[in-house]
């Protein structure tokens, strides 16, 4: 029997992404969003540090996640690297901030290009900071 | 062990191959001999920091008296003694010391010295072959030394090693953990802190070499001088021991201590993981060579921080150039 051929009209609706809350994400590309070189630990080791990248972005960031109801995903690849004083610094603060428990469950972490990065930002999480 | 010799020199020499700052005639100069091997591998090593500590002991800036470097006899030279010369050298610089000094007259040591970017500090005179490289000599004059200067010469590093021009994020960091360190234990000041990096490219072998070295205190006196670390030194059998547990992450566990440096176990991490060969590390008495299993505490120490570690196809790949 030959197939009939029925003639279908679809329309695509795009909802904007703000419409769905399956579709907002809150993301930190560090390359694109904080810079390409980061530093060390403090301000006063030089640019680009782990204290300015938390107290400029990631807190920032972190907030309006929590506010919106959603996970935040930081985005670790694309940089040149990552001192260890950098990642501690600034996940150490957001852990001991806003509790790790919570931090761990409203994160993501990508890391494809050097994995034990993930490793590193989950034990500043929890890490115990001292002030 | 080759013997250091020097002189005082009482005339005015007037074929040299490098000073600074200007030089008042009549000047009187006092010679120190380069060693003839001028390695910081573990069998020259002792020389060269017998020859760095002379040198250093002439860091006082005298109106008449001059220092006169001599490297002629010198057949075999490695970058990472001239980065170490030269953070004593921009010391001098400083302190507005007189120093001029020669070329050794052996061609390939010679040929090393000039590619490898120590002119760029010293003044002298580089011939046309030599121009032309990619070795370079990084120096941080403050903290604020940016990262990008860094980041340019690894992906420099990459495209020897591996053809492309590229991130390599293990390098980067073990670069960064070392520039970081020397903040931490080497200078009392933060704007004394002083670092050079020296990198030199095989293209024939595909292998980067590099050097880092800092003038300042040592890891060791670091740790020895932290009150806390000195009630818990009986926990390791000598200084050897305590910097080895450094580098392997083990201070926290084998003392009790919260121990949040992590510094040095990145550099040893990337090393293990395979980023990095040849780790070398030299700091205050300690010599500790891992491929080698070199660990030992030298007869002369170096009042400082010396790493020396090499790229090549044998490590593990990673090059990325999005």
């Amino acid at each position: 029997m030959e197939p009939t051929i029925i003639g279908l009209s679809i329309k695509i609706v795009r909802r904007p992404v703000s419409q769905t809350k399956s579709f907002v994400m809150i993301e930190i590309k560090i390359s694109n969003d904080f810079t390409k070189t980061p530093g060390a630990r403090y301000y006063t080791d030089g640019p680009n540090s782990g204290e300015e990248f938390y107290d400029k972005l990631l807190k920032a960031k972190y907030l309006e996640a929590i506010g919106k109801g959603v996970k935040l995903t930081v985005d670790l690849d694309g940089t040149d690297g990552y001192a260890s004083s950098f990642l501690n610094e600034a996940f150490s603060r957001l852990g001991n901030e806003f509790g790790a428990e919570e931090v761990n469950r409203n994160l993501i972490i990508i890391s494809n290009e050097v994995p034990k990065y993930i490793k590193k930002v989950k034990d500043s999480i929890y890490e115990k900071r001292e002030n | 062990m080759q013997r250091l010799k020097y002189r005082v020199q009482k005339k005015y020499i007037i074929d040299s191959s490098f000073t600074f700052p200007h030089i008042p005639k009549k000047t009187v100069f006092i010679e120190l001999e380069v060693p003839s091997i001028f390695k910081l591998q573990y069998q020259y090593v002792e020389a060269v920091l017998e020859f760095i500590s002379k040198l250093k002991g002439f860091s006082k800036r005298h109106s008449s008296i001059g220092i006169n470097i001599l490297m002629n006899k010198v057949t075999d030279i490695g970058e990472g003694a001239i980065a170490m010369l030269l953070s004593v050298l921009e010391e001098f610089k400083e302190k507005r010391v007189l120093v001029r000094g020669n070329k050794p007259e052996n061609k390939s040591a010679k040929d090393i010295l000039e590619k490898s970017g120590f002119f760029k500090y010293v003044g002298g005179i580089v011939s046309d072959q030599n121009k032309v490289t990619k070795n370079t000599i990084l120096k941080t004059g403050a903290k604020g030394t940016h990262q990008k200067v860094l980041a340019v010469e690894i992906r420099k590093a990459m495209e020897t090693v591996w053809g492309i021009y590229g991130r390599n994020p293990c390098v980067y960091s073990t670069t960064v953990e070392m520039m970081r360190n020397s903040c931490d234990h080497a200078f009392k000041r933060p704007t004394n802190i002083k670092w050079h990096l020296a990198v030199t490219h095989d293209e024939g072998a595909n292998l980067v070499k590099f050097s880092f070295v800092d003038n300042g205190k040592g890891i060791i006196r670091t740790f020895t001088e932290q009150s806390l670390l000195v009630r818990v030194l009986h926990y390791f059998k000598d200084t050897v021991d305590l910097l080895e547990t450094a580098f392997t992450d083990g201070i926290e566990s084998r003392t009790g201590l919260s121990w949040r440096g992590k510094g040095l176990p990145t550099i040893f991490e990337n090393y293990t993981d395979g980023y990095i060969r040849n780790l070398v590390v030299i700091c205050n008495d300690i010599y500790i060579d891992f491929d080698n299993n070199i660990k030992v505490k030298l007869k002369v120490p170096f009042n400082g921080t010396y790493y020396y570690w090499i790229v090549d196809k044998n490590c593990k790949k990673a090059c990325f150039t999005n």
